[in-house]
């Protein structure tokens, strides 16, 4: 792009540092040189996507390869895009400033739902066909890869390739058959076969959808020898899958500005309403020299004085007092503070609490996720009242005032009676820090209950559930909020708008890409940012396509309905699900992965917790 | 401890990177580069930095002033800009770091080098807009209102060049007692004509007009 164009274009918008490029240990190749070119697009603003993990994990894979460039791209926000399309300026990759109409490869991450209608904006000022049946064989491949394949078929019209699973290995699989068969001179669509036949990839346009009259799914079949069943990849060995030693520092502030370590994958809870606890499965250490090794390095070359240990339950991880004393033993000589999130109640020691505020105390999250034991034993969230009260008392004693606390509502099974309990429970926190004699002296304790909207996913027990209505949910959270008798406890909560869309699209199907671009065409984008998000265009949308979003919400779906998403294979067997959903109707919890085995399927690996020695 | 006064040029896309963001990136470097620098000593320590004057957002510049502490008396000042350009990027490239001669609250003026995409075309406008004995601008004060004020009086000195495009040199006072933003006169000159240009803050000076040392 021409620079004076791209300064002009810049010194009329917001934030211009999101859309120039250059920050430290950004890759920058020489393009004289035969390269693949891959734009790595995350559809949402420069502060989100700079701040997910997989980019960066797989940003620094791809750039490791000498045949490969791989770029960045965010969604341009609307200021910006009015400058792009007044000056004629399709979207371009961050390091070269080059269009990526003409890259090899535009892949996506699909991290959240209301993320869909920006690939469509992104690909629009792109300049490429929405459409992969639009899109020739001199059009870029898109790809998309990240939780939402799970049940990708919204977007299925879209992308030509899914990745199922984590990425680390298969991508390149896909790139290296690319080059072979561009040397080739293989068509689109012949790659797109023989691509079909690397593990972990699904090609949408090879599966034949047939419907019943109820609009259900009657038939999946596979063509031109794709395979019946996708099944998802997995990094087998955590301490040898690639780690980035450097990571992009932005030069404009983003969400999670820090260092991140990633200490394990997957979560041997199995908390029913949780996906990503089932489709990481199994769960897979690194070790603690690893990570003690790997974060150092990400300090040595960032220079960020923060580094947050990644995983979906931190306290889950077998050696975390070695790890945090380790860790801790350099990261107090080098000011660097080190966060533990995603803790639990149930296992939450003084000692580890001791050890992480030496360098410097935060807020205290827990989630509890519902407000009665019955209802935590219908979710399979294995803690009880005692636990949550010890380990606040522990906070508390601690020098703590503030907790945080995360709730769900419209849960399966829930009564007012459960939504009522979040209040009481709340309450009783409050009545437990003025009881301790031990509290801080003059100080106010303050609890804040964050209570979002449950959605129910594809390939968690509960995905056979219906989601409650608008209505109901304001019901509900107008009754918590008569409820709430303190004024030391602040409730905060979500309109309820973009739950709805969200549960259309996680069990959704084909029928919805149409909803889709007809959405984005009506001028829907960012849905996940309140001041950009219309429920109004959203259900003209689905009007227009003559399609009714309750038919994915509100319906109550029977085991042996076949799902959009049954040829996918994530490793967890319907079967288990089935099991777990019935246990759940029963009030009757299942024990965790290092407790005992409940045959979920991903044991067929062969490796991390379910062949480790209890 | 040790005072070292940092001398850079932020340039390139950094003039696109906020004070704030400036401040981060800083710190950042400072600690890639692994200079012995020296912390707050409060209830949250954090790495020493001062700036001698923020740079508005979009604006580059070629005399750039950051001091920090050293822990370590003895370390050689010569080689602490080769560290740190080789953990920065080339927009913020260092050329001298020394122990500080004078107080940053002795910043008084700083010079800046406007220059318009105008294909000189501006050149004899701006000689006589600069000429005027009242240049009456927008201020937006301390407490957030809108203030007129005669920019005119405030002109330490300036000088309208031209070669292939115009370009204004201006001097105007700087620091904590008074600080004068050239774009203000910029914007009052223009007033409705669009026309791309850039502004370089090319020196910080002393109340005697000396380069701040």
């Amino acid at each position: 792009m021409d620079n004076n164009l791209f300064e002009k274009m810049l010194s009329r918008v917001q934030k211009p540092g999101r859309y120039c490029g250059g920050e430290i240990n950004s890759v920058i190749k020489d393009k004289s040189k035969p390269l693949i070119r891959f734009a790595f697009c995350f559809p949402d603003t420069y502060e989100i996507g700079m701040s997910h993990l997989g980019i960066k994990i797989l940003y620094s894979i791809f750039n490791e390869r000498e045949d490969i460039w791989c770029e960045r791209v965010f969604a341009p926000w609307g200021d910006m895009e009015e400058e792009m399309r007044k000056a004629n300026v399709p979207l371009f990759a961050l390091e070269s400033h080059d269009s990526i109409k003409d890259f090899d490869f535009i892949g996506f991450t699909l991290q959240y739902e209301l993320s869909y209608t920006n690939i469509l904006y992104m690909l629009d000022l792109t300049g490429v066909p929405l459409k992969s049946a639009d899109r020739g064989d001199n059009s870029p491949i898109v790809v998309a890869g990240g939780p939402c394949t799970a049940n990708a078929e919204p977007l299925a019209d879209f992308i030509d390739i899914f990745f199922l699973g984590e990425g680390e290995k298969v991508d390149l699989e896909v790139i290296d058959l690319y080059k072979k068969c561009k040397t080739e001179g293989k068509t689109k669509k012949e790659f797109l076969c023989e691509a079909a036949q690397i593990e972990g990839v699904y090609v949408p346009s090879l599966y034949d959808i047939s419907y019943n009259d109820d609009g259900t799914v009657k038939d999946i079949k596979a063509l031109s020898g794709a395979p019946e069943k996708i099944v998802k990849r997995i990094e087998t060995d955590m301490d040898e899958a690639h780690y980035p030693e450097k990571f992009i520092v932005p030069s404009v502030e983003i969400v999670h500005d820090r260092a991140v370590e990633e200490i394990f994958r997957g979560c041997i809870r199995g908390c029913r309403f949780c996906q990503a606890g089932y489709i990481y499965r199994p769960v897979r250490e690194k070790s603690p020299e690893v990570i003690n090794r790997q974060a150092r390095s990400l300090i040595k070359t960032t220079g960020y004085d923060e580094i947050s240990l990644s995983s979906l339950s931190t306290s889950d991880y077998t050696r975390l007092e070695e790890l945090v004393t380790g860790m801790l033993s350099w990261c107090e000589k080098e000011r660097v503070s080190l966060s533990l999130p995603s803790l639990r109640i149930d296992n939450f020691s003084k000692e580890l609490l001791e050890k992480v505020s030496s360098v410097r105390k935060s807020g205290l999250t827990f989630a509890p996720e519902a407000g009665t034991q019955r209802l935590r034993d219908v979710i399979n969230k294995n803690i009880t009242e005692e636990e949550i009260m010890r380990s606040c008392a522990t906070a508390f004693r601690g020098g703590y005032t503030a907790v945080k606390l995360y709730f769900m509502m419209g849960l399966p099974t829930e009564t007012d009676e459960d939504i009522i309990g979040i209040a009481e429970l709340s309450g009783r926190i409050v009545d437990l820090y003025y009881s301790l004699p031990e509290r801080q002296k003059g100080k106010a304790v303050s609890v804040t209950i964050s209570v979002a909207n449950f959605v129910p996913k594809p390939f968690t027990p509960f995905e056979f559930e219906p989601q409650i209505s608008r209505e109901e949910m304001l019901r509900r959270q107008a009754l918590l909020k008569e409820n709430i008798k303190s004024r030391k406890i602040t409730f905060n909560y979500h309109e309820n708008r973009t739950s709805f869309l969200e549960g259309v699209f996680a069990r959704g199907d084909r029928h919805l890409c149409a909803v889709i671009e007809a959405a984005y065409k009506l001028g829907c984008k960012f849905d996940g940012w309140d001041e950009c998000f219309s429920l109004e265009k959203w259900l003209e949308a689905f009007d227009k396509c003559g399609i009714d979003p309750k038919f994915y919400t509100a319906r109550h779906r029977e085991y042996t309905e076949t799902m959009p998403w049954d040829h996918m294979d994530y490793a967890v067997d319907k079967n288990f699900l089935i099991r777990e959903n019935k246990l759940a109707h029963k009030e009757t919890t299942t024990p965790n992965c290092r407790e005992k085995c409940a045959g979920c399927g991903a044991n067929r690996f062969k490796v991390g917790v379910c062949y480790e020695k209890h | 401890m040790k005072n070292i006064r940092l001398f850079y040029k932020k340039t390139g896309n950094a003039k696109y990177v906020s004070h704030l963001d400036t401040v981060r990136f800083m710190s950042r470097l400072l600690r890639r580069a692994g200079l012995p620098v020296w912390y707050t000593e409060g209830f949250n320590p954090h790495l020493y930095i001062t700036f001698a004057l923020p740079l508005s957002l979009g604006m580059k510049s070629e005399y750039e002033i950051a001091d920090i502490r050293l822990t370590d008396d003895n370390y050689p000042c010569e080689c602490i800009c080769e560290l740190l350009n080789q953990n920065s990027t080339p927009d913020y490239c260092f050329f001298s770091a020394a122990e500080p001669e004078k107080k940053l609250t002795e910043l008084t003026f700083a010079r800046f080098v406007v220059s318009f995409q105008d294909e000189g075309s501006f050149y004899g406008a701006l000689e006589s807009f600069m000429a005027q004995k009242e240049i009456l601008v927008e201020k937006r004060t301390k407490k957030g209102d809108i203030k007129l004020i005669n920019a005119a009086e405030d002109i330490i000195d300036y000088e309208v060049k031209k070669d292939q495009n115009t370009q204004l040199h201006i001097t105007l006072p700087a620091g904590n007692n008074k600080n004068v933003n050239p774009d203000l006169i910029i914007k009052k000159f223009l007033g409705k004509t669009e026309c791309f240009y850039e502004i370089n803050r090319v020196l910080l000076l002393d109340s005697d007009k000396k380069p701040l040392k």
